[in-house]
């Protein structure tokens, strides 16, 4: 964290406590309404969204089609760039819940944000997650660690 | 394609080129190198590196682990979000050979990744402080690999 970037780590914890609350009010007042090239992109996209109402429409989709999100934020690096830009990278751990059950994972995240009006505005977001070979590599080598005896139990009996 | 994305790809392209051959000393030249804390955040790595000798010893074990490396790159979009300071975004392939047993028939691996790079304007021109690859998560690409081949088993019936 460079010196003057605590706003940007406070604004970290606003954005991961709005989305933990599925609250799409919360999230959006952080994001830069105004700015009409202002870019979200997932980590399921290749699209960018740009633009408020992609952005909008996105966020609230998000929070109505979950039962449940979490978002923890982890070893963020943030900087001023400028008196008005600053730069966050952070290891965000995801979790969402719908009927089928919970599933999770973590992105690295880089968010950079502008100051207008003297208030800090989120208008470019991107994750990216972990080489998909690793992710996959991962989840064998933890199968592997559960043992040879970890054969999940059939759902019916046969 | 306005100015500057044009200047900014130029710039991309010139850095992917030197994949080839592995010319780490090529792309270092891209980055601004008064920057204290330059952050490279690969798809493969699990931390980012943050700082010279993380991204130097980075691009010295790729010359180790890789036999071949190319990269093409495209869907560029730049815009200056403030004097001199700019924000990139782009879409990459690219296509390596891993080292291994000589006389192993070795296939190349490839992916695509959605480039996001901060540059800031230098005497001589714009210079990287801040890029990260974002592949495609896990469950999206597994869906790309299954309708591949959904394609490949029924082209008559996947138009």
């Amino acid at each position: 964290m460079t010196k003057g970037s605590g706003p940007i780590e406070a604004l970290l914890s606003k954005w991961s406590w709005a989305w933990s609350n599925r609250d799409p009010q919360a999230i959006l007042s952080l994001w830069d309404n105004s700015d009409v090239e202002a870019t979200y992109l997932p980590a399921e996209r290749h699209d960018p969204l740009i633009g408020l109402t992609a952005v909008s429409d996105y966020v609230n989709s998000m929070c109505a089609v979950h039962d449940q999100v979490q978002h923890r934020i982890k070893s963020p690096i943030c900087r001023l760039l400028s008196n008005k830009t600053g730069l966050a990278f952070y290891s965000l751990d995801w979790m969402v819940r719908d009927k089928r059950g919970p599933i999770g994972g973590t992105y690295r995240v880089t968010a950079v944000w502008h100051k207008s009006n003297g208030r800090w505005r989120l208008f470019h977001y991107a994750e990216a997650p972990l080489a998909p070979l690793l992710e996959l590599q991962s989840f064998y080598e933890s199968v592997a660690a559960e043992g040879l005896k970890a054969i999940p139990a059939r759902t019916q009996p046969l | 394609m306005n100015a500057l994305t044009e200047d900014i790809t130029a710039l991309i392209q010139q850095y992917v080129s030197y994949s080839e051959g592995m010319n780490f000393t090529g792309k270092k030249a891209m980055w601004d190198a008064d920057d204290p804390a330059p952050l490279l955040m690969p798809e493969e790595a699990h931390s980012p590196l943050v700082g010279w000798d993380a991204i130097n010893t980075y691009w010295s074990k790729s010359r180790v682990i890789m036999e071949s490396l190319k990269s093409q790159t495209a869907n560029h979009h730049a815009r200056e979000i403030e004097s001199g300071i700019a924000i990139a975004t782009y879409d990459m392939r690219w296509i390596a050979t891993m080292t291994g047993p000589k006389d192993t028939p070795k296939k190349p691996l490839s992916a695509d990744v959605r480039v996001t790079a901060l540059l800031r304007k230098k005497p001589e021109g714009w210079r990287i402080f801040h890029l990260m690859e974002g592949p495609l998560d896990l469950m999206s690409m597994a869906r790309k690999a299954y309708s591949q081949k959904a394609r490949n088993l029924f082209p008559e019936h996947t138009p």
